[in-house]
């Protein structure tokens, strides 16, 4: 009994993308001596850590059974917004503040409007992407804008013990504090079990649409967060500068384990997902190969990965 | 009883046509340019393709399914029929449409093969699938299609002025597709079964309907029409770039569909529906070129609308269900 409890215990869907995770390090290490270089290893992960800090609370919005497609353009009206103003003449400690509210608010927008209209969130988030996109268009047009001042600049650039980009200790602390949240704490079991049985959830006495509209008000201060990151890491702000994050962060999250269908969520594989992206388009960026054929081998590892860890989920089922 | 359900669904449609009417009378004030059979041409050229793809998107929502990957196969398949005519310029185009079909089928085969075999959400495969089927296309080579290398004849589907009605060919492909489909989800067993597992997959089961089979088959019929979809893409815009082709057009099409009244649960879906969300999303975009909105405004409006018209829709639907229950 006591072995057959061990086995559970190690056999998680999570343990996939972990194990993937060294795989992915190994393959990098053969190709390329670079991946031995922990500074160059590291310092490759802050182009994808924006990416990365929206993933997390996506994680625990696919959890609880909702998804908001709209991140990536929330993330670049922010920082088309905080551009804008700037050279309006405002202030930047200002205007990040501004920022991160706007983020917030329209985050909240997006909750109010599922939880009130009842609709499926596939299908009004990618309304709300277009309208979210659609405003920076207009806010900015086809223009860059730059010249912000130095300090803003450049944060990525900052490291810890002059090894650990600053960005990616962000992502790593808050990553953390969310897992914490969503295993150890009665608000985030509450959040899986909106994801498990909404029905069941309120009957139990869960403030649902409470809880669900807090959810996409985090996401949204996030995707501004993670906005005004970029725009310090690019130096300059213009309509694509999200690009089809919300693709990539999906992607993240599904490969961290994270059911789609809501009721499971793990933050620590969304993280361990994370560094899987990071190695494998380094890995392939040093490969020479070309930004789609990237796309393609992420997309086979989706499958892939979920296809193995249905299996192990099962394995671990007939164990019990 | 059974007149109330026909009073039923012929509202629900009432509420789309009523939206078109409003914007196209609102718009025809604004700017009269607008009442003229060019820009009608034009909405009805805006189209073909979406509605091809937005009625495989419709069979997938029916049956509880969503692709993502529509977009990737309809570029992976134009791409093919345009290396077919690069390599041999004299090809038929008919020989060009069944391989482009025939592609989209075995990629949308693929999709049903692993949600069916593997039971996973339809969303993650395709959307995997997605990235997998594009990148295909660049290691084919992935070089942009010319203009030059596309027959004349296959240009002129897309031309009113080469059409004896005056209705280019590639919108009358399009509508007898939907004729077809909608005649298939009506009157055949098979596509009623597609209905019975969107219902109640396990209901279905237990009468004797294989659900793999009828996904299968929902999969691959959906990547037959992707496939299809991207001649007509061809056709209408005159060259393939095979990062850009139908890129994010699952979204528009999950939007048309969604606001001609299929429901994301499944089992509820017109083919009807879905040619009314097509057609309102065609008149939007060239009432905003047409009235001079800026460019730059053009997707926010867009956006603005889907949303309001699937707030509408669904204040409609609640408001009939309440008054159906009394």
């Amino acid at each position: 009994m006591k072995h057959k409890l061990k086995i559970n215990r190690i056999i998680r869907p999570e343990l996939t993308v972990f194990v993937f995770m060294i795989l992915s390090l190994v393959v990098g290490i053969l190709l390329s001596p670079n991946f031995l270089d922990i500074r160059f290893l590291l310092g490759s992960t802050i182009f994808y850590c924006e990416l990365g800090l929206m993933a997390i609370p996506f994680t625990l919005l696919l959890t609880s059974g909702e998804i908001d497609l709209s991140i990536a353009a929330n993330m670049s009206l922010v920082a088309c917004l905080v551009a804008v103003l700037y050279q309006a003449g405002m202030s930047m400690p200002v205007l990040i503040v501004i920022g991160i509210a706007v983020g917030t608010l329209l985050g909240f927008f997006n909750g109010l409007l599922v939880t009130v209209t009842k609709l499926p969130s596939l299908v009004i988030t990618i309304g709300i992407m277009s309208v979210y996109q659609g405003f920076s268009q207009v806010l900015v047009g086809d223009a860059a804008i730059s010249g912000f001042p130095e300090w803003f600049i450049g944060l990525d650039q900052y490291t810890i013990l002059g090894l650990i980009p600053l960005n990616l200790i962000i992502l790593i602390v808050v990553a953390l504090i969310f897992s914490f949240l969503l295993k150890k704490t009665v608000w985030g079991r509450k959040v899986t079990a909106i994801g498990l049985n909404r029905g069941t959830a309120l009957y139990s006495g869960v403030a649902v649409e409470k809880t669900k509209v807090l959810l996409f008000t985090i996401q949204g201060t996030f995707c501004a967060i993670a906005g005004i990151m970029t725009m310090s890491r690019l130096q300059m702000a213009k309509y694509t500068i999200a690009g089809d994050g919300q693709m990539d962060v999906i992607t993240m999250v599904l490969l961290g384990g994270t059911a789609f269908a809501g009721g499971r969520g793990s933050v620590l594989g969304t993280l361990a997902a994370f560094f899987i992206i990071v190695f494998i388009r380094t890995g392939m960026r040093l490969a020479l190969l070309s930004n789609y054929s990237q796309m393609a081998i992420l997309g086979l590892l989706l499958i892939v990965v979920i296809i193995i860890s249905n299996g192990l989920e099962k394995m671990a089922k007939k164990y019990e | 009883m059974k007149s109330r359900k026909l009073n039923l669904s012929s509202f629900r449609e009432l509420g789309v046509i009523a939206m078109i009417v409003i914007i196209y009378i609102v718009v025809c004030i604004i700017e009269p340019r607008f009442f003229s059979t060019t820009s009608l041409v034009n909405i009805l050229l805006f189209f073909p393709f979406l509605l091809i793809v937005s009625l495989g998107e419709m069979i997938e929502i029916v049956s509880r399914n969503v692709d993502m990957s529509l977009g990737a196969i309809l570029a992976c398949s134009g791409y093919a029929a345009g290396l077919l005519f690069k390599t041999n310029s004299d090809i038929p185009i008919a020989a060009a449409f069944i391989v482009a079909i025939a592609l989209g089928c075995v990629l949308g085969l693929i999709n049903g093969f692993i949600v069916t075999r593997f039971q996973i959400p339809s969303v993650i495969v395709t959307l995997g699938t997605m990235n997998i089927y594009r990148g295909v296309i660049f290691i084919l080579g992935g070089k942009q299609i010319d203009n030059s290398v596309i027959p004349q004849s296959l240009m002129a589907l897309s031309q009113p002025k080469e059409s004896i009605i005056g209705i280019p060919y590639s919108v009358l492909i399009a509508l007898l597709a939907a004729v077809l489909l909608a005649v298939f989800l009506k009157y055949f067993r098979a596509g009623r079964e597609i209905y019975e597992i969107g219902c109640n997959p396990a209901a279905a089961s237990l009468r004797g309907i294989s659900n793999n089979r009828v996904q299968m088959f929902v999969f691959t019929l959906a990547g037959g029409l992707s496939g299809l979809a991207g001649m007509v893409f061809i056709s209408r815009i005159g060259y393939m770039d095979p990062g850009a082709a139908g890129r994010g057009l699952e979204f528009t099409a999950i939007a048309a569909v969604v606001i001609g009244g299929t429901s994301m649960n499944g089992g509820v879906g017109k083919v009807t529906g879905t040619v009314l969300g097509c057609l309102l999303l065609g008149v939007i975009q060239n009432a905003i070129s047409i009235t001079g909105i800026s460019g730059y405004w053009q997707e926010a409006i867009y956006g603005i609308i889907i949303v309001v018209s699937v707030i509408i829709d669904n204040l409609i639907k609640n408001r009939l269900a309440v008054s159906e229950a009394r």
